[in-house]
Parts: structure tokens; C-alpha cells; sequence
């Protein structure tokens, strides 16, 4: 009787070992959309019509230059920023670092801060894009890993 | 035999159903400081020496009038400033609708989008320096911050 007892405990606790086991992995995390690099895609004027690229050299200098990248560790990452020369519409790009960035998924937005130029927020559409909204919205797509 | 096989597979399912539930609701929450309300209680400069004299009427509707209020939903919320009119010695507020806000403890940056009464927006970039107070870093370089502490 009492081995019977011992063996009806134990297998209660080796259920409860191996099953629970499963049930701790299964714990949510947090999304997160923002890790990996984003490249400058386009933009568009207040009207929604994209910025033809051969009509405008900073539009150019932008989808061809400017980038930036988010890391697990929410700093340190770097912003490829595109800059023109107003006199010689030369593409400049610049290199800021990211000292802090979060994102904030009820509300779709992303911000970033830099050590130049400070705070940015931005809007995702998805998890595959973003835009900033000035006056033209700036938009740039997630490269795949 | 049959008795002990079938006692055996069920009392391992009943460990395991009233365990499990436990570790389940053990799954740890994302920490959020920002929740609540916050109210102005200084200006000061980098090495947090106050900028405010509290004799100065402007400077005491500022302090008294100055609230911030954040929720779960992460928007609909607002700020306000105390603004003081000297000509007339009154004290109202200016109240802004918080758009979004979001928060990096890892970083100890918060950030609140306000959505302004022309359609534009602005965004409070803003430093805990603990769980219970946060600094505005009004020119983004740390010299001169707006201290709030939480209520």
C-alpha cells in the first residue's frame, strides 16, 4: 500500500515537472517591430504624391543614403542622416548615433532620439514601415534580416 | 492492475492542471512607470541647482498649475502649464492633448507626442531619474531641466 502511495506521488510530480515545464516557454513577449534596419523608401508632398527622385536631388540623396538601425539593446545603433549642399546639391550623409529609442504599440509610433538633431517620432503602417509626418511624410521600409 | 494504471495517468493529470495554472499566472507584466499623474516641481540646471524663484507669481503659477497625466491607453491625456499673465496678475492653464507616449526603462527615456491646437505636434523628449521623478530635457542637451514628480 504505501509503495503504491509513493509511486501515486510521484508520477502526480513528474506530470507536473515535464507539463509545466512547456507552460513556462509559452509566456508572451513583448512585440517589438523596431529591431533591424530601415532604409529610406520615399516621399511624399503634402497631396500624397511621391517626390520623383530625378527631380529633386535631396529626394535623390535620401532613398539612396539615408538609413538607420535599432538594436535589442535600444542605443548605440546608428542613423545614416542624408544632407544636400544648398549651393552644389552634393549628397553629404551624415552618421548620428542613437542614444535611446522606444515604441509604443497601441499606438503605433516609434521614437527615436539621436545625439544631434534630438527626438523623432514615427508612424508605423505595419511592421515593415514606417514614415515621419512633417509637412511630407518621410518613409522608410524594414530590410529583411 | 487496470485500477492502479488508471489512477496513476489521472492523478498525474490532476498535478499537473492545478500546478500549471500557477506558473501561468506567474508570466511576468512589462514594467511601466509612467502611469499617473505628475505634477512641476522645479527647474533646474544640469547639476539640478533651481532656476526658479518660488517668490516669483509666475514662477508660483507655473509650480501650481503644471500637471501631467498619463494612462494605460497610452493616449487621450493631457498636459498643462501654469501661464502667467502680468498684466492682469492672472494665472490659467494651457492644456495640450497627449497624442501618444512611450517609454524605454532600460534607456530611463520617456516620450509624450502632443498634439497641438494648429495640427501640428510636439514631442516632450523626457528623463527618469527614477521610478517617481522625470526631468523635460527642454533643450535636449540636459542644461536647463523641468522636474516632475509623480503623485
Amino acid at each position: 500500500m504505501k509503495k503504491i502511495l509513493l509511486l501515486f506521488v510521484l508520477s502526480g510530480l513528474i506530470f507536473s515537472a515535464s507539463s509545466c515545464k512547456k507552460k513556462e516557454k509559452s509566456c508572451p513577449k513583448p512585440e517589438v517591430w523596431g529591431v533591424g534596419t530601415w532604409k529610406a523608401s520615399k516621399i511624399e508632398d503634402p497631396n500624397g504624391n511621391v517626390v520623383d527622385p530625378a527631380s529633386s536631388a535631396y529626394a535623390q540623396c535620401y532613398v539612396n543614403s539615408e538609413q538607420f538601425t535599432l538594436n535589442d539593446s535600444h542605443d548605440g545603433a546608428q542613423w545614416i542622416w542624408a544632407d544636400v549642399d544648398q549651393n552644389t546639391n552634393a549628397c553629404t550623409p551624415q552618421t548620428l548615433t542613437i542614444t535611446a529609442w522606444a515604441e509604443n504599440m497601441k499606438t503605433k509610433r516609434l521614437y527615436i532620439t539621436t545625439n544631434q538633431y534630438g527626438s523623432f517620432e514615427l508612424i508605423y503602417t505595419n511592421d515593415h514601415e514606417c514614415y515621419m509626418d512633417f509637412d511630407y511624410k518621410y518613409y522608410y521600409q524594414k530590410q529583411d534580416n | 492492475m487496470k485500477k492502479f494504471l488508471l489512477l496513476f495517468i489521472v492523478s498525474g493529470l490532476i498535478f499537473s492542471a492545478s500546478s500549471c495554472k500557477k506558473k501561468e499566472k506567474s508570466c511576468p507584466k512589462p514594467e511601466v512607470w509612467g502611469v499617473g499623474t505628475w505634477k512641476l516641481t522645479d527647474v533646474t540646471d544640469a547639476n539640478g541647482q533651481s532656476q526658479l524663484d518660488p517668490n516669483d507669481p509666475g514662477n508660483q503659477c507655473l509650480l501650481n498649475q503644471s500637471e501631467i497625466k498619463l494612462n494605460d491607453n497610452f493616449n487621450g491625456n493631457y498636459v498643462k502649464f501654469g501661464n502667467y499673465d502680468s498684466n492682469t496678475g492672472t494665472c490659467s492653464q494651457d492644456s495640450y492633448q497627449v497624442s501618444s507616449w512611450a517609454e524605454n526603462i532600460d534607456t530611463k527615456k520617456l516620450y509624450i507626442s502632443l498634439s497641438l491646437p494648429n495640427g501640428g505636434n510636439f514631442l516632450f523628449d523626457c528623463v527618469y531619474i527614477d521610478k517617481t521623478h522625470f526631468y523635460w530635457d527642454y533643450y535636449g542637451d540636459g542644461s536647463l531641466r523641468v522636474v516632475f514628480e509623480k503623485q
